[in-house]
């Protein structure tokens, strides 16, 4: 029995890339707009930075106030609370530290989103 | 990577939530996925335009997960592919739909009027893998790289793909090398 040939590559190759029909938006890109939940604004790179340092500014007044408490809690949890030593300057490190990721991580979002 | 008018309204809506920006995304790349997704349901238009309705929400929720590194068609194209699997998954197990595409494959008629359809046809009988390597490669313009990603498949994968479908569809299209047939299309 007789096998018809077979379109060579380059015939197939030029049918697959001819275009393809054209699909009218015919209100498409509305119906997908009408659909969209509201989505939060990402937060800014100063409200961020903002935001940062105040949580670590919380979080070192409170580990100042936690060194004065006369602990009630049970005393190895008081013990492993006093034992865990943080010098200021080790907390103005961090901060900057902290500060710099946040900057460095927004700028590389930016070029992300931008197809740097 | 990204066009820079890409670049720009990807750029709006992520920092703004800038719904009109993310509108231009859609317009400009609404045909693009519609025409991916009318390729992979075989030609279905009301579902392969639900799933790209669903692909263009959740990339709007997922837009900070876009990393950039492919082309935002590329991942558009990721999404609307895991959907349409999802899909196929929940109303008949893949392999099954795969078996079956072979089956019609085999019995197949063939059935002009005309070259173009013919090939639609046969695309239709390709396994949903082959099927979208075929499309974002040949017909979307995507990098063999690109479609790889989009597809979350190994490169070897891909290629395996394309020469499995590329083996279909000069079987398929054998009887177009016949002059009598080229002759009518003429």
């Amino acid at each position: 029995m007789l096998t018809p040939p077979e379109p060579d590559d380059d015939t197939l190759d030029a049918l697959l890339q001819s275009a393809p029909r054209a699909i009218p938006d015919d209100g498409f890109t509305a119906r997908v707009c009408a659909a969209l939940p509201p989505r939060k604004a990402s937060v800014p790179p100063a409200r961020r930075l903002l935001l940062s340092g105040a949580l670590l500014l919380g979080c070192l007044v409170a580990w100042m106030a936690w060194s004065r408490i006369d602990p009630t809690l049970p005393t190895a949890l008081a013990d492993a609370a006093r034992g865990w030593s943080f010098e200021p300057w080790q907390a103005l490190i961090f901060v900057i530290a902290l500060s710099a990721w946040a900057v460095a991580r927004d700028a590389r979002e930016g070029d992300v989103v931008a197809g740097v | 990577m990204n066009d820079p008018a890409d670049a720009e309204l990807i750029a709006s809506a992520l920092q703004r939530g800038d719904e009109r920006a993310y509108a231009g995304l859609v317009a400009r790349h609404q045909e693009f996925l519609r025409h991916f997704l009318r390729r992979l349901t075989g030609n279905d238009h009301g579902t392969a335009d639900d799933l790209a309705q669903e692909a263009f929400v959740r990339a709007w929720q997922k837009l900070e997960t876009y990393r950039g590194d492919s082309a935002w068609r590329s991942w558009l194209c990721g999404i609307g592919y895991r959907l349409f699997l999802g899909r196929v998954r929940r109303r008949e197990p893949l392999d099954g739909a795969e078996e079956l595409s072979a089956d019609r494959e085999e019995a197949a008629p063939y059935s002009p009027p005309g070259l173009a359809l013919d090939l639609e046809q046969a695309i239709a009988l390709l396994s949903s893998g082959e099927r979208a390597a075929i499309t974002l490669c040949y017909q979307s313009g995507c990098s063999h790289g690109e479609a790889a990603t989009a597809l979350g498949i190994p490169l070897g994968t891909l290629k395996t793909h394309l020469l499995r479908a590329k083996e279909k569809l000069r079987r398929s299209l054998a009887p177009w090398n016949h002059g009598e047939r080229l002759k009518v299309e003429g």
